[in-house]
């Protein structure tokens, strides 16, 4: 008998236990954005103004974007049930481009993300508690592509001329996705507290998904093999929504392989 | 209900076993209508489909399997994840000389399963199979060792987490010598399970492995029935418990007590920070290591049934009493074929947790989250329940039941909505033997809620009222047409009748039931496990059979 509680003891001891001290983690320093073609991580927060653990999840995004700068593009896509109108949540952030992205990524829990869209199709949806993890995930693989974007407001159109530079040979089909992102909406949302579930009146929504210049799934760029040091140039334009504030609008592009996907770069600029 | 019939296979001149092969299958079809005022969506497809096939090969001490399961597209209400087809189960098996050897996926649980509770439970669309390998050893004294190691599924794929877990259990009774030809039988068992996930979190320093352990006995004393189990838990910040820092603990504890006409059970448990996943990122059903009891009574009539418990691995202190009495026949009170009574209480609240000091909220990330008085009961109310049935056979051809439940509901709590319910429902349900094999059964259900004032804006139901008759030829057919009426809504276009009919044909081994109506939205929970069930319309069928 004893020979086998004391055996049982030493198998327990082989499975280790990490005990840990100091929980929270030293700074992240992010590379110098302005001089290097670093890799740009693009976050999808799938959110919705009734969903009560959304702001909780903006939270984080903005977190991750103070830890790592510049090297995170967010975009807040507002769709599926929670993002529906209803009494006393009368405005609408929902845009056809969100709802198709939300139906075909199979969003059914919110909040959710994605980061670059990796693990598709059974570990692309991420609570926010793991987006952190991922982006670390991502930041790891050399930066493949670098877009630059230059928006102008002209008349009632948003115009932007984007270059994608190719930064090592690519072989596949990668298509070109650029959206308008508003910052700044004030609108009622749901927040969950310790105590209890409450609403937020005066609540500021950023990087709300506003409208597509491509569609959901953009346009194609490139198909077959394709060098390194190509520059591929596009322009395109958008009807400026009235909706729309002029001064809190960022334009976001990113640049995705057609097969699987995964997001190699994304860029952001403020409509100025 | 299903019979198994077995394929043996058996070569004519060798006489050689070539074993034997089971199944069973199932498929469930939904045809979709939208319904605006009721919440039923648009289905772009139509109708859905899941469906699975079961496979099992014995042959002597070695057996295999397979399960087959596909989804065009998965059922609403199931998670998307499951979309598409697959084989996500499949293992090989042999036993010999005490061991039992199992590679591929195999379900487990040690103890109650407060540390390590691997199962499936299709109506939920709850799967935790793990995949890798499981050792089991049987001395001829009764003394068992289990080990096991693997992956959880995921879905069509497997979490990145690794479960380790060993489990030792001694019959006492069985290995001391003078306790043999006692009425007393004891039996004694440890558990500990690990986990290992990989660390890249910008923000906190994670602990990669998670180790957890878990002390139980079992205690049988002629008519009474003890059972107690410990379990502890060492730090494992998670999406669930918001990365807090904090131990976990776990106390469970059944008492039951069972004579001829005479069962009473009582319950308790007290848990705190025991979510426990192989993905520390993992919310809701996904990658749950362990299993949490309810102990709540489980509804199942359609109205009481939707408010049910989902258990909280946060933390929670709950009591359960149930007590089954059978007044004698022909007595003054049983009359003719006595009465059966059910009584049962349960109470779920949050436990006794304080702030660290002055300046630290609840729950705050990176810190050990609260302070905990293990025994003591905190001052939130998560669920009540209060009911009695009450079963009389009035003659040979009528039997009457009647019920009567009385719940609180903490909507904040377990469904993240606002609101705190109040519920009555009483219901009356009789049988009746028409002539042999026809019985005509009906229900009247009425559930009756008091106005919340912590919901003002009145996003709850209201009052509710169903009638059900139900025809059955036994063994083969029924016929069943209901009602459930939402009177008391208090948005008016949404008192509407939820009319639904439905006719089932059984024969052997092989079921075919078809409803066509609406239903409510509402959770389905299984022990304390639970998902939603979104509102529909429209016509579902399902198909099982089994070989």
């Amino acid at each position: 008998m004893k020979r086998w509680i004391s055996l049982f003891a030493i198998v327990a001891t082989l499975f280790s236990c990490d005990y840990i001290d100091d929980p929270i983690q030293s700074g992240y320093v992010p590379p110098d954005t302005t001089i290097t073609k670093v890799r740009k991580v693009l976050l999808e927060d799938y959110t919705g103004h009734k969903c009560p653990n959304c702001p909780a999840a903006a939270a984080e995004a903005e977190n991750l974007k103070t830890i790592f700068g510049k090297q995170i593009v967010l975009i807040a896509v507002h769709a599926g049930f929670f993002a529906s109108p209803s009494p006393g949540f009368t405005y609408d952030f929902r845009t056809p481009e969100g709802n198709e992205l939300n139906t075909f990524f199979g969003f059914t829990a919110y909040p959710s993300g994605m980061i670059d869209r990796s693990g598709y199709n059974t570990q692309h949806i991420l609570n926010f508690n793991a987006w952190g993890s991922r982006i670390s995930d991502q930041l790891e693989i050399d930066p493949e592509m670098y877009i630059t974007l230059e928006p102008t407001i002209n008349g009632g159109n948003i115009e932007v001329d984007v270059e994608v530079e190719v930064l090592k040979e690519l072989t596949g089909n990668y298509n070109l996705v650029i959206v308008v992102t508003e910052d700044g909406i004030i609108q009622p949302q749901v927040n969950q507290t310790p105590a209890g579930t409450e609403t937020i009146p005066d609540y500021v929504h950023n990087h709300v998904l506003r409208g597509s210049f491509t569609g959901a799934w953009g346009q194609s760029i490139s198909t077959g093999t394709v060098a390194q040091g190509e520059i591929i140039s596009r322009s395109h334009s958008i009807v400026l929504d009235s909706e729309w504030n002029e001064q809190n609008l960022h334009i976001v592009a990113y640049v995705y392989d057609a097969s699987s996907y995964r997001v190699l770069q994304a860029e952001e600029v403020k409509v100025d | 209900m299903a019979v198994m019939a077995s394929v043996s296979v058996f070569a004519q001149e060798e006489n050689l076993d070539l074993g034997e092969v089971h199944g069973n299958f199932q498929s469930d079809f939904q045809y979709y209508l939208p319904d605006s005022i009721i919440g039923a969506p648009e289905v772009p497809e139509k109708f859905r489909i899941n469906a699975f096939m079961n496979l099992n090969y014995t042959r002597g001490n070695f057996s295999a399997g397979l399960r087959y399961e596909t989804y065009q597209n998965v059922l609403l209400g199931f998670d998307e994840r499951y979309r598409g087809s697959g084989i996500p189960y499949y293992y090989a098996r042999y036993q010999n000389d005490g061991f039992d050897i199992t590679v591929g996926n195999f379900y487990e649980q040690f103890g109650s399963g407060i540390i390590l509770r691997s199962y499936e439970e299709r109506n939920l669309g709850y799967d935790n199979a793990i995949n890798g390998v499981r050792v089991k050893y049987s001395f001829k004294n009764g003394i068992a060792l289990k080990g096991l190691i693997g992956q959880q599924r995921y879905y069509f794929d497997k979490g990145e987490g690794i479960v380790r877990g060993i489990d030792g259990e001694l019959p006492v009774h069985e290995v001391l010598k003078g306790w043999t030809n006692s009425k007393i039988r004891l039996t004694i068992g440890g558990s500990f399970v690990s986990k290992f996930q990989d660390d890249k979190d910008p923000r906190y320093n994670l602990p990669l492995n998670v180790g957890s352990m878990a002390g139980r006995a079992r205690l049988v004393i002629g008519k009474f029935n003890l059972y107690g189990e410990y379990a502890y838990k060492i730090n494992d910040p998670s999406t669930v418990n918001n990365f807090i820092y904090k131990d976990g603990k776990a106390l469970l504890f059944t008492a039951s007590y069972s004579t001829k006409g005479l069962g009473i059970v009582f319950a308790t448990k007290r848990i705190d920070n025991m979510n426990f996943r192989s993905d520390r990122t993992a919310t809701v059903n996904d990658l749950l290591i362990n299993y949490l009891p309810a102990y709540t009574r489980q509804h199942t009539y359609t109205l009481p049934a939707l408010y049910p418990y989902a258990t909280q691995p946060n933390g929670e202190v709950g009591y359960q009493l149930e007590v089954n009495y059978k007044v004698k026949k022909d007595t003054w009170l049983g009359g003719k074929y006595g009465i059966d009574i059910l009584a049962h209480f349960s109470i779920v609240d949050q436990p006794d947790i304080s702030q660290l000091n002055d300046t630290t909220p609840l729950y705050t990330a990176g810190t050990d989250g609260y302070t905990l008085n293990f025994w003591g009961t905190g001052n939130k109310r998560y669920f009540r329940d209060i009911s009695f049935e009450v079963a009389k056979k009035i003659s040979p051809k009528l039997k009457i039941l009647a019920n009567y439940v009385n719940i609180q509901y903490n909507k904040d709590v377990i469904e993240g909505k606002p609101g705190f319910i109040n519920m009555q429902a009483g219901i009356i349900e009789w049988q009746y033997k028409m002539k042999p094999k026809h019985t005509l059964r009906g229900e009247v259900q009425g559930m009756f809620l008091k106005d919340d004032p912590l919901n003002p804006e009145n996003t709850e139901r209201g009052d509710w009222l169903l009638v059900l008759f139900e025809y059955s030829v036994s063994p083969h057919w029924f016929f069943a047409v209901q009602d459930a009426y939402n009177y008391g809504n208090p948005v008016d276009y949404k008192q509407v009748h939820y009319p639904l009919v439905s006719m089932g044909y059984l024969t052997g081994a092989s079921r075919i039931q078809l409803n066509y109506g609406k239903q409510q939205e509402g959770i389905f929970c299984v022990g304390g496990v639970c998902r939603t069930v979104p509102a529909s319309s429209g016509l579902f069928v399902t198909i099982s059979s089994t070989f």
